[in-house]
This record gives C-alpha cells, structure tokens and sequence, in this order.
C-alpha cells in the first residue's frame, strides 16, 4: 500500500502541474479540556488567469477573476473564541461572517466589483453577503481597492458548508475533507469556515495562494464519555480517515504537544516525526485512526494565557447613556503598540467629544486617530486609535452613542431581537512565540519551522446585541386610519359652519329621509288597512274641523277641542284613577 | 341680488302680519344674512377639491410611464422580412441561363427572400477550378456555376455552387433552397411568433430544438472528468487543443457572439449506472447519458454569469469500463450531444496504462476536439444539407462562407423575432396591468430597440447582411434590457383593494357634503344670473 502510494505521489509531483495541492490537519489541546483542530486544504497556482483550471475551483476562480480580485478572506464562523482560556487561533474570526477584499489596483469601480463580488459569493456559499451595502462596509481612505465588511447576524451552518466543501478538488469524498461530517461540525463549540485567497510574491514573481480553513473547538468532556479529557479522530469527526486525496501532493496531521509538560497524555500512535521538538507529524498515507488520552488534572493551569486579549460590552441602562466600552489587556512585560478599529454601524451614533482612552484608570492620549462620521444610512462610523499599550496594563477605549428611531421599513424581522454589533479590531505585533499558527507561507509545516521575530495578529472582539426602540409594526395602518377619521370628522362641521346656516323657518313640508320613511310606512299601512277594510266592507268619516273649532295643546299644537277634552279625561283618570269610583 | 332681497322681504312681510317679538329679530338676522358668501365658500370647497385636489391627486399617484412607441412596436407585427439576395448564375448556354434564373424567381416567389437573380460577370468559362474557388463574390450572394468538373451538385468553399452541366433544374432549385435555409428560416419565426407550429420538415424541427437560446454572450466551458486519479493519470492540457481548433471557428462568429472559452477539471465523479458488458466492450444507452450529466451539473456550473453556457465533458473512462461506448441505433459512439445544453464524450485512455500506469496517459487531441467542434456547429445552428449538397472536404473548424452567410441570416431573424415578441409582449403588459413602472432608462431602451428593428428591416432589404446583423443584435439586447429591467415591478406588489382601503375611509365623507353642497350652489349661480 505505502508502495502504491509513493508512485502516485511521485507521478503527480512528476508531472509538471500549474497547480499544487495538499492537505493539512492541525491538532491542538487547549486548557480545560478543550481541542482545536485547524484544517487547511491549499492550492497554490502560478498564474491568475482563472480560463483554464485543473485544481482551483472553477467558479471560485470564475468570481476572482470577473471582479478582478486581487486578494480575498472570507470567514463564516458560529462561536465565540475565547483568547484568555483559548490562546489565540490560527485564524481569528468575529461571530457571523466577515469578508475583506483587495481589487486590483487598475480597477475603476471598486464599489461595482465589491457588490458584485458579494453578491456572487453569497450565491457561491449560500450566505447573506448580498446584504454588504455601502452601510456596512469600510472603504480605507489609504487603501482604495480595499474592503471590509461583516454581518454579525449571519447563522453559519451546513447550508454553507456543504458549497465550502464542493470547492475542494476530492471534495469529501477523500482525504481530510471526508471528516467534515456536518453534524459533527456543527456539534462543536465554535467553529469556522474560511476562504483565503492571496498572490505571494517574490522577487516579481507571483503565486497566487487558495487556503481553505475549518477551525474547530470541541470540548472533550462532552465527547469523551469518560470523566478524562480524553479525544480521538472518531470521537470529534465521527469517522476516522479512510482514504486520503490522491490529488493531494502531502497530507499531514500535526499535534501540538506542548500541554504535555504540564499533562502527560497519551497517543495511540507513534508520530513519523518531531517539528521543533513539541510538534508531532503524521504522515497520512491511508487508513488512519488516532486517539488522545488525557487525564483530567487537578487544577487546570492554561499555558496558552495569550499576552493580549480583549473584552468588549456596553454601558448604559434603558435606552439611555448607551456607551461601548472596549478593554485591551497587556500582560506582556514589554510595552505594545496597537491599532483598535471600531467600526460602528450608522444607526447607533457616537459622540467623538465622549471618547476616553484610559490606561489603568488614568487618560492618555493616543499616537494616532483617524475618525469618520457616520452618516445615516450611507455610512459606518469609523475610528481607528494607536495605541501603545504600558506593559502589564489595562487600557480602556469608551465612547457614547445614542439610540436612535429607524424607519418603520429597516427593522430587520423579529426586530425585537436586536440589533448586532460586530466586533472591533485589534491589529497587534507581538513576539512570535507568543503566537498559534502564522501563515507567511503557504504550508502549516513551513510556518512552523519559520523563525522571525514578530508576528502580526489581528484580534476581533464580541459582537454584541442592542435593543433600539421598537415600533408597533401595525402603526402605519394605525395611522393612515386615523388621520383619515380625523379629517373626515373635522372637515363635515368646518364644511357645514362655512357653508351652511342654521335658520328658524316656519313648518314647511321638506322632502327628506324620514318623511320619506313615513310616506312609506303609511303608504304600506295603507294598502294593509284597505284591504281590511275592503274584508270588512265600511269606512270610517273623516270629520274636518274648521279653524275656530280647534284648541292649542301644549305639545302637540293645534288639535281639536274633542281631543282635547279627551285628553284631559284621559290624564285625570290616569292620575286619579280612584277619582272617578 | 334685489331679486333675492325682494323675495325676502316678501316672506318676511308674510311672517310679520303674526306680529310677534321673536320674529322681529329673525328679520333682522334674516336680513344679515350672507348667503353669497356661504354659496362662494361652497364653491370654494368644490373647486379647491375637484379642480385642483383630484387632478393632484391622480398625478402624484399616477404610476411612473416614460413614453413609448406604441404605435411603432405595433407597426413592427405587420411588416414582413424581406431578404435581398443575389443568386449569379453563369453557364456555358446563355439560354440555359435565362432558364435557371427565370426558374429561381418563380421558385423563390413566395419566401422571405427577395431574389435578384442575373447572369455571372465574375467568372470566364475558361477558368480553372481554382480559380473558381477564389472568386470574390458579395456578402450574402451565391453563384451557380455549371463546370464538367463535378459528377453532382457541391457547394464549395466560398459562395459557389457547382453542378454538372444536364443536371435537372428541379433538383439544383431544391439545393439552392437547402442553401439558402428558407425552411429554416420561416421555421425558426413560426415556432417562435405562434408556439406550437413548425415546420412540417422534422430535421429542420429538431435543428432549431438543438440550438442554444440565442444570447449575445456565450460561456464555453470543457470539463475534463477524471473519476480515478489514483488509478489513471490523464496528461492534458484543454486549453492548447481549445486554442487550436475551437478559438478560429470563434473568431469567425464575432460578429454573431462573443464566446468564453473556458476549461476546468473534475475528480472522482462516478458514474451512476452501471454499463452493460457486452464481449469485453462497455455500453451505455445513448438514452442514459442523464445518469452521466446529473451528478456532473451540480459541479459544472460557475454561477456568476448570466450568458447561455455551453458545456463539453470529456468523462475520462473509469479503468474498470474500458472501453466503454454509447450505443445508438445499433452503433457505438463515444460522443454524444444533448440538445441547447452541449456534449458528453468518453475518453478511453489504454488498458495498459490502467493496469500499469507508470506513465501518464497523452490522449489524442484531434479525436477529442472533432465531435466537440460538430456538436458546437450543431448547437450554434450550423445548417446541415449534406444529405441534399455534396460538400467540399474542408480540413478546419472554420465555416464555409456561404455557411457563414445562411448563419448571419439565421441570428438576424431569430434576433429580430426575439426582439419584436419581447417589444409586443412588453406593449401588452403595459396595457393590462397597469402598475408597471417605465422609468427613463427603460423608455430609451425600448425606442431604441425599435428604431434597432426597424433598420434591421431595411437593412436587409437592401441586402445589407452585416448591419442588419449589427442592428439585430442591438435590438435584441436593448429589448431583454427593457424587459428584464428590474424597475418594472417596482409598484407591482401594490394591489388595488389596499389603495382604496386607504382612499374611501377618506375621501367618502369629505367628498359628500361637497358633492351635495354643488346643488345648492347651482341653484344660487342660476338665481343670480338668471339662468
């Protein structure tokens, strides 16, 4: 079998290819029980012309090449990573998904192609890219070709990861892919796909870079049955690896075993070799199982305390003295410089004159800051501070912002969720052992054995949820009903006091509904009385009185005298009825 | 004025004679009283609301409609395509001549060509065959030679058509109709102006079935499927035999699209139904080329452009189905092509390299590219008469000109008719539902998409097939442009029932004591100016 492997491996690195392809898998046990695991799927390519391709992902480089992309990152992550328990991943990622690009620098419509860019990226993953407008998304005023945007909002999740995995040339049929089991990807507590694609130049001479990335982060107490830390491939995949990716020129599995100084654990498999003494290699030729025991120590001591994290929350109470505070935690011995971009969306407007920036309590005045207002519906809010950071320091960025109204049409269904925020920027150098993984190169194993100072990392923050006032959604309709009524109610008697005139007149016959009904009413009565009488067979004589006969009754006017006498009779027996016994 | 002073003085006489205090006051009111002003503020009222309230009303709520040429577009159902085409005829016998071409006029009375048929200048009897073939002949003409050279009717090279001398006029008029593609033409208006009828001809019915919606951009896309990489390695490279044979053949068709040639490979894609063995030789029915082109769909695609894209798959034969083979009507193919989508073909590499493979296997690029070059003829709507005209053997993919003149025809009329059903369709949308929107933009596209249709028209008539062409293509574009502008279902989701759910609440009671007040209002106009 390994024969068989090594003359394919040797006939497809032969054969000269345009296009190289390899697989990694890097294994890292965090503190408390944690495992992170990184994947990287890499094609490297040497020309950017995407007509013609063997193992680049066709409609990727279909996109790259129709936007005239230069360098793109995609990230669509569902989770929170925890720098202070987790030490810092290969590649940070906010909640939600979040794309940067770089046009290329003849481009003339930047906008144009960054929509479009989006838009046919949201297709590509099934995500909500196509909602990137010029509201969310940052445009450098040094970089013109540059863009950033994220969407805090984004639900990352197997409609994305099934396209994700298409672009791969074994797809998940073979190789490490085939351990992305979507029910166990999203089982994990954080977890990350990313799209990276990027020229590495040298000397003129370009190689134009496709990573593709899974972070993974599951907690082993969960996984493993027993009360240990213990983790296998099975027991976080599902499946253990059967067949790798004849296409791929290596596959690796790395396994950071620097943990084991403190908690000695054990692998069921002897690694092929040693990176720097703490990093195990195995060469995966083909079927492949391993598994970790780690007993649970007494105390959990993290090693991986990362010299700098980051905390971020609001303030305030109510919809009232809303502020947005962002920490900064320095416990490097040495002082750090650093750069905090805060890219805070229109609807929640800050006061630039409310800005503090604080080191352990005491105001200092930043190196540098570059702010653009927002402006509504156009624009984000955008800050951007230098910093240095004082050794063993805690520095505190606060800024104030108000609740504002929106229009009843830009709330977001169930707006009474909340709005997202999406998460600050921390871009720090620090030394590199301090680091995870870094990618000046392409391969994991390159960067491990790279050897230069200082690395720059970029940290994102929380996101976090604010509640702006809510209308009641009925209220338009509401509106329009009453302001109808009200104008028809007011216009009726304003029409009638200019128009019309109240006038005592003498009784005069006037035509109108209720004569009408009367007219009716005795006109039916009428035809039922003739018919009675016509049965009967007599009528009545009708008496006519002339005007002397008749007398005043104080209601009913002008009756006659008979009637009246009636009347009277009729009221003295109803009064006294005794009266008359 | 007196006149109603007068009469109330007269009423006021009659109330007096009661002779009572609280009368007396009424007469005074009474003859305060201010009933020209009251009439005027109910004119007022009337006029504010109905002379200057409801035409406001209705503009601002009038649904946005840029003008256009409706009469025009209208216009354009009534006339008819008329193709200028000079036929030269030259044959050694002036009075076979006048008979040929006195037989193409009658023949060609009654078709969208309007024929000009006249005795050959260009030629001599005396020149040689090749000569011959390099005769210069107008766009969109073709010459009828008579030579003892050929034993039937061959169409050649350029725009010449050679045929023994005693060949039956019949059959050289129903060769020259095959050329001319006159079935296909009015075949390919039919079916697109009156869905349903075609032409009684079945191969000229399934010729249009095959081709690809027409569409000013095409995507070309060659998609190499290699479902066993560990086992056979396959070293080719797609875009140098592209480049070879497929890009002059594109060159040749700029006028008529703009193609994208593009390539890619695919891994590990099995194939789904399992292939007959019969004697050692794999078959699969010609019938169950889906099972192959379904699990490879949902991976072909690039998503971003919108253009028709044709597809070539070359399936690189699993080592297991060697050789493997499409079966159809008892003959086995490799290639096969599937209508307006494109063309599978099975790549058999050699059971050596399968079993061995020390080696890459080198396919042959010819046997690859020549099926693929005949489906993309087929596809394109390549006219196919070999089985009416003896063809000239030609060692390119590039057309023969008089090929090239029969598709400039086609694209002009399917352009056109494409164009001329999306302006009516639009024309009677606008009619019927009256939401939709015609902002400026679109407006422009559609008059100039018909001036577009109406120069086609006379482009052709004037047998100019190069404009017309250029003209169709614009009228085609700017038609789907103003059809598929998306500003046109701005309002769409408007319906009536809620606009008056709003109107009546309001309008109902302010408008009925204004309505009412009218009456009065004319009674008092009519009394003080005598009316």
């Amino acid at each position: 079998m390994y024969d068989k492997f090594l003359w394919i491996f040797l006939a497809f690195t032969g054969y000269v290819r345009s296009e190289s392809y390899s697989e990694e898998l890097f294994i890292k046990p965090l503190a408390t029980g944690y495992v992170y695991s990184f994947f990287q799927f890499t094609i490297v390519r040497e020309d950017n012309a995407f007509r013609h391709s063997s193992l680049f992902p066709h409609s990727l480089g279909d996109i790259i090449n129709r936007f005239h992309v230069d360098e793109l990152n995609v990230d669509l992550t569902s989770g929170l990573w925890r720098h202070k328990s987790w030490g810092y991943p290969a590649v940070d990622a906010p909640s939600g998904a979040e794309i940067s690009a770089r046009f290329h620098n003849d481009t003339i419509d930047v906008n144009k192609n960054w929509y479009g860019l989006t838009n046919a990226l949201s297709g590509l993953l099934c995500t909500s890219l196509n909602f990137i407008n010029s509201a969310n998304s940052y445009e450098s005023s040094a970089d013109r070709v540059y863009r950033y945007s994220n969407l805090p909002r984004e639900n990352v999740c197997t409609e994305n990861l099934t396209p994700w995995k298409k672009l791969l040339p074994c797809d998940s049929t073979r190789g490490l892919s085939s351990l992305l089991n979507s029910g166990h990807v999203h089982n994990a507590n954080y977890h990350s796909l990313g799209i990276h694609f990027r020229p590495l130049c040298n000397a003129g001479k370009c190689k134009y870079e496709l990573r593709q990335t899974v972070s993974l982060v599951y907690d082993s107490t969960f996984i493993s049955l027993n009360n240990n830390y213990d983790w296998s491939l099975r027991k976080m995949f599902g499946t253990g690896l059967f067949k790798t990716c004849p296409l791929a020129d290596f596959s690796k599995l790395y396994i950071d075993t620097s943990s084991n100084s403190s908690v000695p654990y054990l692998l069921s498999q002897e690694p092929d070799y040693f990176l720097k003494d703490n990093i195990a290699v195995y060469n995966l030729i083909s079927i492949f199982h391993l598994s970790a025991v780690v007993p649970r120590p007494k105390i959990a001591v993290s090693e991986l305390r990362p010299l700098l994290y980051t905390d971020r929350f609001i303030t305030g109470f109510g919809q009232e003295y809303g502020g947005l505070v962002t920490r900064i935690y320095n416990e490097h011995r040495l002082p750090v410089t650093a750069k905090v971009i805060e890219n805070i969306p229109w609807f929640l407007p800050i006061y630039y004159h409310t800005l503090i920036v604080s080191s352990n309590g005491v105001r200092v005045n930043p190196k540098a800051l570059i702010y653009k207002p927002g402006k509504g519906r156009i624009r984000i809010y955008y800050l951007e501070i230098v910093l240095e950071l004082a050794p063993r320091s805690v520095t505190e960025i606060s800024v104030q912002f108000d609740y504002v109204f929106l229009k009843w049409q830009e709330y977001p269904p169930d707006a009474n969720h909340g709005f997202y925020i999406g998460s600050a920027i921390v871009e720090v150098t620090i030394p590199r052992h301090a680091t995870s993984l870094t990618f000046d190169k392409s391969f994991i194993a390159d960067n491990l054995n790279s050897s230069e100072a200082d690395y720059l990392i970029c940290l994102k923050t929380e996101n976090f949820i604010i509640t702006l006032p809510t209308p009641d959604f009925s209220m338009p309709y509401n509106v329009i009903c009453l302001a109808c009524t009200v104008v028809a109610l007011a216009f009726g008697p304003i029409h009638n006091i200019t128009t019309k005139r109240l006038k005592l007149t003498t009784a005069k016959y006037v035509p109108g509904l209720a004569s009408i009904l009367q007219k009716l009413y005795m006109w039916v009565e009428n035809i039922a009385l003739s018919k009675k009488i016509n049965k009967v067979g007599n009528s009545a004589a009708v008496k006519v009185y002339a005007p002397e006969e008749l007398s005043y009754h104080p209601t009913l006017g002008h009756v006659s005298e008979e009637f009246m006498n009636n009347q009277v009779y009729i009221s003295y027996t109803k009064k006294w009825p005794l009266l008359k016994h | 004025m007196d006149v109603i002073e007068k009469d109330n003085e007269s009423s006021v006489t009659v109330k007096t004679s009661a002779t009572n205090d609280s009368d007396e006051i009424w007469e005074i009111i009474d003859k305060e009283d201010d009933e020209d002003l009251r009439n005027l503020s109910a004119a007022v009222y009337a006029f504010i609301l109905l002379v200057i309230g409801i035409p406001l009303w209705w503009r601002m709520t009038e649904v946005q409609r840029h003008p256009l040429p409706y009469s025009q577009i209208s216009e354009l159902s009534s006339m008819d395509i008329v193709i200028a085409t000079d036929i030269f005829v030259f044959t050694k016998n002036p009075s076979d001549t006048e008979r040929i071409i006195e037989h193409i006029y009658t023949k060609f009375n009654s078709t969208m060509f309007s024929v000009k048929a006249q005795t050959s200048t260009l030629i001599h009897s005396d020149d040689t065959f090749e000569k011959l073939e390099t005769a210069i002949t107008p766009l969109g003409s073709l010459q009828l030679i008579e030579t003892t050279n050929v034993d039937s009717i061959v169409a050649g090279l350029g725009r010449n058509v050679y045929f023994p001398p005693a060949t039956d006029i019949s059959i050289l008029m129903d060769s020259l109709e095959r050329l001319l593609q006159t079935d296909a033409l009015s075949d390919s208006m039919i079916s697109m102006l009156n869905p349903g009828k075609h032409s009684e001809d079945a191969q000229v019915v399934a010729e249009r079935q095959r081709r690809v919606r027409p569409s000013s951009n095409y995507n070309v896309l060659l998609t190499v499927v290699n479902p066993e990489p560990d086992k056979l390695r396959v070293s080719w490279k797609p875009e140098i035999p592209l480049n070879r044979y497929l890009q002059p053949l594109l060159n040749q068709l700029q006028l008529i699209a703009n193609f994208s040639v593009q390539s890619q490979w695919l891994y590990l894609i099995d194939l789904i139904q399992k292939p007959v063995n019969l004697n050692g030789t794999f078959v699969l029915d010609k019938n169950q080329a889906q099972y192959i082109i379904t699990p490879l769909e949902k991976k072909l695609g690039s998503g971003v452009s919108r253009d028709p894209c044709i597809h070539f798959v070359v399936y690189v034969t699993p080592c297991s189905f060697i050789p493997l083979y499409f079966h159809e009507n008892n003959q086995l193919t490799t290639a096969m092509m599937s209508a307006r989508w494109g063309g599978v073909q099975f790549l058999n590499a050699d059971q050596i390299r399968c079993n061995e493979s020390t080696e890459s296997f080198i396919p042959d690029d010819l046997s690859i590219m020549s099926p693929i070059v005949t489906q993309f003829h087929s596809l394109i709507g390549v006219p196919d008469v070999s089985k009416y005209v003896l063809l000239m053997p030609h060692r390119s993919s590039t057309l023969r000109t008089w090929q090239l003149d029969s598709m400039y025809r086609l694209k002009i009329v399917e352009q056109y008719t494409n164009a001329r059903i999306t302006l009516t369709s639009l024309a009677r949308l606008l009619g019927e539902i009256s939401n939709i929107v015609i902002i400026e933009e679109v407006g422009k596209a559609v008059t100039e998409s018909v001036e577009a249709a109406i120069n086609v028209l006379q482009c052709l008539e004037k047998g100019q097939l190069e404009e017309a062409l250029k003209f169709s293509k614009i009228a085609f574009e700017t038609s789907e442009f103003a059809f598929t502008h998306p500003s046109l279902l701005a309002l769409l989701y408007f319906p009536d029932d809620q606009k008056y759910a709003v109107y009546i609440p309001l309008f109902l009671p302010v408008m009925i004591p204004v309505l009412m007040s009218l009456k009065g209002v004319k009674k008092w106009i009519q009394l003080k100016y005598k009316i």
